[in-house]
């Protein structure tokens, strides 16, 4: 039967086209929005390379500096850190530039060591990484001593460690350097996802130490502080107290990074959302589209399925037969959507998706398009069985 | 071979009801060539279409080679298949398969290999004088070439009963003499029990009996 059968699509070549491409461009659809869909799936689940727990952002809204500038600032941030790490409360204190969750990020294309590489940075002081509870893989985190250092000193995520220096050490690579400074790299921390959840895979990340000592190059503005479990409100209040004392002039606002987290997460997922409620759409309308289609191309066969009856097919044999018509039909668009996408790695289009998330997004859309393909033909084929053969017969 | 008792044939619709035959008594032994008559709209083909199985009695009884007609469709279709062939006067012939396919058609409701299948297939297209047009597509084919490729299909499985809804309706007379020929033949030599629906005289004084209607009852 089923040779019989391709013999007739093959015969419909033409009439059949028009079902084939639909079901080979929404199978493409599928591939793309169930493998992004995947991909940020596994994301979610990826560790983050930080604790973002109990941690607190105070950001001071004083005017930056230029890099290379004189900070004049620099010795009222270091006194601020000081009078916070005085707290109980409080377990580590430092500063930075973007944090985590925060909606600013400094990226870009870096020529490094003749590669061209997108990398994202921050600058950040010595306590960074017990804030942030950073697990360092290699050397080590920055520290007071790295004052006394003739480079700046850098830490990268292993990502970029991989990409700059892949087969090397990256400890004591230089990373970067201009007329005045250099930059060498101090230690590797795992990947690090800036934009937590929902970061892209290899975000590169690299940070450069800032100097409290030195009043060149313009230091951070956000004191990013981890507080001991269970810390609240009464002790915001407190903090607040203390932090205006020490600076009445500057106006800042405190926030807890689960807040921003939350924040930020909505920003992120909404799209996502909107893009999987167009993808529903789409895919619903494929789906009325192909009903229509395949209710056409049915109703027009409905003599030629009389006729079957008449010769020995019951009613399920004749339904069951449009069904697999339309599975082999949906079989060979899909072949031909699968060899474009296998070329897809090869031409580095979604290059950015792992072999896992590849091959789920294959598998994913395989089984949308049998299941919206052959939904689509329940309907047309149950309305060509349930006529007598001699209506069928008759039928004009 | 066919008994048909009391049989009526009422067509509903939501404001009509038009009852196409009434009490009709039928008797067709194994062997017997009949051919029904009638003025258009007298339910000559409904009566065909109830002794092929492809609609049901309103009323009365259906015996086909002595067995009552079973009411489930699975029981049915295994009927048509295995018992009956049908010939109709458009020919019925699928357009996008060539005339082997075509003849294969009701074989593919049978448990059989694929050589199997076509080598019935072929024999059946020999019997009707077709072997040199296999692999021809229908439309290449003349009315009666046609029509003999239908023929084909009804005996492909080697049923003892045919069914003829006006074979020879869409042909010339040199033509519809030509299917007639091919009927009689199978009714002399495989003993195939016909019966054929006509308006043609001369082709129903050729059969063994003629059985009239008229608005939808029995007349002779």
């Amino acid at each position: 039967m089923i040779r019989h059968l391709l013999k007739l699509i093959w015969n419909r070549k033409r009439a059949n086209a028009l079902v084939m491409m639909e079901i080979f461009f929404s199978f493409l659809v599928l591939f793309a929005v169930l493998s992004f869909a995947f991909s940020a799936i596994g994301r979610w689940n990826d560790p983050l390379g930080y604790d973002w727990h109990d941690v607190w952002i105070v950001q001071l809204n004083v005017a930056g500096h230029e890099p290379g500038e004189t900070d004049e600032f620099k010795p009222t941030l270091d006194r601020l850190l000081r009078e916070t790490k005085t707290f109980s409360e409080i377990e580590a204190v430092s500063l930075a530039d973007t944090p985590p969750y925060n909606m600013s990020t400094n990226s870009g294309t870096w020529m490094i060591g003749g590669k061209k590489i997108r990398i994202t940075r921050d600058d950040a002081t010595d306590g960074y990484a017990d804030v942030m509870r950073m697990r360092v893989l290699r050397g080590r985190w920055f520290s007071r001593e790295d004052d006394a250092l003739n480079f700046v000193p850098v830490v990268i995520d292993s990502d970029l460690a991989g990409t700059l220096y892949a087969g090397k050490d990256p400890l004591g690579q230089k990373f970067d350097s201009d007329e005045s400074t250099e930059w060498r790299v101090v230690g590797v921390i795992p990947p690090y996802r800036k934009d937590g959840e929902t970061s892209a895979r290899g975000m590169n990340m690299a940070f450069t130490r800032v100097s409290l000592v030195s009043p060149k190059g313009r230091a951070p503005r956000n004191m990013v502080i981890r507080v001991k479990p269970g810390t609240g409100a009464a002790f915001e209040e407190k903090l607040v107290r203390r932090l205006h004392d020490v600076v009445p002039d500057v106006p800042f606002t405190l926030t807890r990074m689960d807040r921003l987290r939350g924040l930020s997460l909505r920003l992120h997922l909404v799209p996502l959302i909107l893009s999987s409620i167009v993808a529903f759409f789409l895919m619903s309308m494929v789906a009325l589209g192909l009903t229509g289609v395949l209710w056409q191309s049915v109703t027009r066969r409905t003599r030629e399925l009389g006729l079957r009856r008449a010769v020995g097919a019951s009613g399920s044999g004749v339904r069951n037969q449009v069904l697999i018509e339309v599975a082999l039909i949906a079989t060979l668009a899909v072949i031909v959507g699968l060899v474009v996408i296998l070329q897809l790695p090869l031409l580095g289009i979604f290059s950015a998706l792992t072999p896992l998330v590849y091959t789920l997004g294959i598998i994913g859309a395989l089984a949308a398009i049998y299941a919206i393909t052959l939904v689509s033909a329940l309907y047309p084929s149950w309305l060509a069985s349930r006529l007598t053969p001699a209506e069928a017969l008759r039928y004009e | 071979m066919i008994k048909l008792e009391n049989i009526d044939k009422v067509y509903r619709t939501a404001r009509v009801e038009t009852l196409a035959l009434h009490n009709i008594n039928l008797d067709v032994p194994s062997g017997e060539f009949v051919s029904v008559m009638g003025p258009s709209g007298c339910g000559k083909s409904t009566l065909l279409n109830l002794i092929g199985l492809l609609d049901r009695p309103t009323a009365g009884t259906l015996a086909i080679d002595g067995q009552n007609v079973e009411t489930s469709e699975r029981k049915l279709a295994r009927v048509r298949n295995e018992k009956l062939g049908f010939v109709f006067q458009t020919f019925h012939l699928v357009p996008d398969l060539k005339v082997i396919d075509n003849v294969e058609i009701p074989l593919l409701y049978r448990k059989m290999s694929g050589a199997q299948r076509r080598k019935l297939a072929a024999a059946a297209l020999d019997r009707v004088g077709l072997s040199s047009r296999m692999q021809h597509f229908p439309t290449q084919l003349s009315g009666g070439q046609q029509q003999r490729v239908a023929i084909a299909r009804a005996i492909v499985g080697k049923p003892r009963i045919l069914l003829a809804d006006e074979p020879t309706g869409n042909l010339d007379s040199a033509m519809g003499d030509e299917i007639m020929d091919i009927l009689h033949e199978l009714n002399r030599e495989e003993k195939t029990t016909i019966v054929m629906v006509t308006h043609d005289d001369r082709f129903a004084r050729r059969t063994d009996r003629i059985v009239r209607l008229f608005d939808g009852r029995r007349v002779a």
